[in-house]
This record gives structure tokens, C-alpha cells and sequence, in this order.
């Protein structure tokens, strides 16, 4: 038998003004995966590896992160980090100069709410703007068994533009 | 609070019949939701080549820009993409590879590819149209005929979107070919 209601909007931020950060927290146990889509726009800043945006669990700042990425944009490249303190989940919000453009990046983050294995993302992120685009893949790892209760995303080289969307989802299994 | 039914299935899902179809439509799609994503089944009849050429319209714009990255034959490689033009409508064109072909060269005649397209802020009037996507299909072979793509891309026009319309760049899309919009809705 089908299962009721199984994606479910846990949480939405629209910025309503500049921001490097933006964290959902207390997020329930009770889905099984988690879904998180960003739309967002950097203040300054353009061209290959600017306006990254990292990832973290539960403020964990220790050296417990790696990810693998696979990138596009005038060609092919790839790279990765070992003992970081956060999820490098690919650069992508263009600074764009007509500030119509919010990038689309997905971050799906599978079995969350475990207490038992380390937590993994699997990233699709699309950096866009009229004069030059990327696009890359990324596998991110957390090696904590911890329940993830808090997401945090941020970027590194300029705020957040105003009218930046983070949305959270959970998924529930049948 | 969390709120849940935010996945809705926005009308009945398009599957093409037997004569085939040069496009599949959406249209009068509504504002209420935050974000959209496609799921597309596609095969062309096309027999001389392995791929076709996958695109997508919003609204009858007609200044697309993308970029797309493609796995096939054991390489990865990139391209800009920009448009095409099909019966006077322009395309976006989002995938280089995008669509199985009825090639025995490369490809079983029964695999239809993947696709999966997400476009957020749809309804908005003062942003740029984006969408994220990624295509696949597998063979069942080490040599030959898989391959995977991602693709990002942007209509150059703030205007909601109502009406998306796919094609395929030179060719129609074959029976049993199936095309679903999914609404989702942020809390």
C-alpha cells in the first residue's frame, strides 16, 4: 500500500537581508532522508571557485569532513578534501551584474537520523549567470555517527544576496 | 511547523502514443507552488545516430544560456550550450546526448533515458528562470552506450512560467515516451 505524505517542507529562509549563514535546527529524526534546496546569489565576487558554499553538521567545526567533486565549466576538473571543517559543496552563486540570477543547487542527504554509520550528501550545484556558467557534482562525507539535528550552509567569499531561498524537506520512506 | 503533502503532481502524466509526438507540452501551469521538477522517459526513432538532442522552452522565450557536463565512453568532457530551433519555436539546449535513439550501435532498442529537471522560483516575476538537471541511461555494457549528464542552464527573461515545452532537436519522441510535472511547495 502507498504511504501517505512522504516529502514534507520542514523549513524555508528567504533572506530578507545580506547573510553568510544560514542554519535549520532542532530538525526532527523522524523523516528518512532530507533534502535541502538553495537558490541563492552572491554580493561580490564571480569566475571559477568564488562564492562557494560549505556545508556542516550540528556546528560540528572539527576536522571531520571530506568531499569529491566533478566540475564543468570551460573544462573538466576535478578536486577533493580530506580532515576539513566543512563540506566544500562546489562554488555556484554568480555575483551577477543584472541580479536576476539565483543559482539552483540540491543536496540530498540520505539516513540522517541513524546513530550508527557516518553521514553522507550526494550534491548537484549549477552556478549561473549570462556570461558564463559551471555545473558539478559532489559527494560529501561527515564521519560522525551522531544524528544529524542541524544543518548549517555558508559561503565563503561574500554574503548571501537579499531574496536568497534555503529550503529544507524531509523525505519519508513507505 | 513542518507541513507536509509539498509534492504534487500537477496534472496527469504525458505518455506519447503510437503515431509519436514532436513536443510535449505543459500549459496553464499554476503559480502556487515554490519550485517545479519534470521527470521525462524519452526514446527518438532516430536509427543513424546514438543520441538526440535534448531541449526544453519556457513561456516561448528565446535567450537560453547553459553548460553541461557529459560522461560517455569512459571520458567526461564540457560544452556551452545555447539554443535550437524546432518549427519556429527555440529551445534551450540542455543535453548534447540527451535522448536514446533506436541505434543498435550503441544502444538496446528498449532503453529509454532518465531525465530529471528542477527549476525553482518558477512563479517569481523579477528573477531569471534557472534549472538544474541531470540525464542518464544505462546498456548493460563496459564498452559502449551509458552515459550521464548534468546539466545547468538559465532563460535570459523574469516572466512566471506557464507553459514548458520539450523537444527533441531533430527528431520526434517514439511511443510509451513519458513526460510528469511535479509541484513542490516550500513551508
Amino acid at each position: 500500500m502507498a504511504a501517505g505524505a512522504t516529502y514534507v517542507s520542514i523549513a524555508s529562509t528567504t533572506l530578507g537581508s545580506t547573510a553568510s549563514t544560514v542554519t535549520f535546527s532542532s530538525i526532527a529524526g523522524t523523516y528518512t532522508d532530507l533534502v535541502i534546496i538553495v537558490s541563492a546569489m552572491g554580493i561580490v565576487g564571480s569566475g571559477a571557485g568564488a562564492n562557494t558554499n560549505f556545508l556542516r553538521f550540528n556546528g560540528d567545526t572539527s576536522s571531520v569532513y571530506s568531499d569529491t567533486r566533478l566540475a564543468a565549466g570551460g573544462s573538466v576538473s576535478s578536486s577533493a578534501n580530506t580532515g576539513a571543517g566543512s563540506m566544500n559543496l562546489g562554488n555556484g552563486n554568480e555575483a551577477n551584474t543584472d541580479n536576476l540570477i539565483y543559482s539552483p543547487h540540491i543536496y540530498n542527504i540520505m539516513n540522517y537520523s541513524n546513530a550508527t554509520t557516518y553521514k553522507t550528501v550526494l550534491a548537484n550545484y549549477h552556478d549561473l549567470e549570462t556570461t558564463g556558467q559551471r555545473v558539478g557534482a559532489v559527494v560529501g562525507l561527515w564521519r560522525s555517527t551522531s544524528a544529524v539535528t542541524s544543518v548549517t550552509i555558508y559561503t565563503d567569499s561574500s554574503n548571501y544576496r537579499v531574496g536568497s531561498t534555503f529550503s529544507l524537506y524531509g523525505i519519508t520512506a513507505a | 511547523m513542518a507541513t507536509a503533502n509539498t509534492f504534487t503532481q500537477i496534472g496527469s502524466t504525458v505518455t506519447v502514443g503510437s503515431g509519436g509526438a514532436a513536443t510535449i507540452s505543459f500549459s496553464s501551469i499554476p503559480a502556487t507552488y515554490t519550485d517545479l521538477k519534470i521527470l521525462l522517459s524519452l526514446k527518438s526513432p532516430v536509427t543513424t545516430a546514438a543520441y538526440e538532442v535534448f531541449g526544453i522552452n519556457f513561456n516561448n522565450s528565446t535567450s537560453y544560456q547553459g553548460r553541461v557536463l557529459y560522461y560517455w565512453f569512459g571520458t567526461a568532457s564540457t560544452g556551452s550550450e545555447t539554443t535550437f530551433t524546432k518549427s519556429s519555436t527555440t529551445y534551450a539546449r540542455v543535453f548534447d546526448t540527451g535522448i536514446n535513439t533506436l541505434s543498435t550501435t550503441y544502444l538496446n532498442p528498449n532503453i529509454y533515458s532518465s531525465t530529471e529537471i528542477y527549476i525553482p522560483n518558477y512563479a517569481g516575476g523579477t528573477n531569471y528562470k534557472v534549472y538544474g538537471a541531470v540525464n542518464a541511461s544505462e546498456n548493460n555494457s563496459a564498452s559502449d552506450g551509458g552515459f550521464l549528464e548534468l546539466a545547468a542552464g538559465l532563460s535570459s527573461n523574469a516572466t512566471a512560467i506557464t507553459t514548458i515545452t520539450v523537444a527533441g532537436r531533430d527528431n520526434d519522441f517514439m511511443q510509451y515516451s513519458t513526460a510528469s510535472l511535479y509541484g513542490i511547495l516550500k513551508y
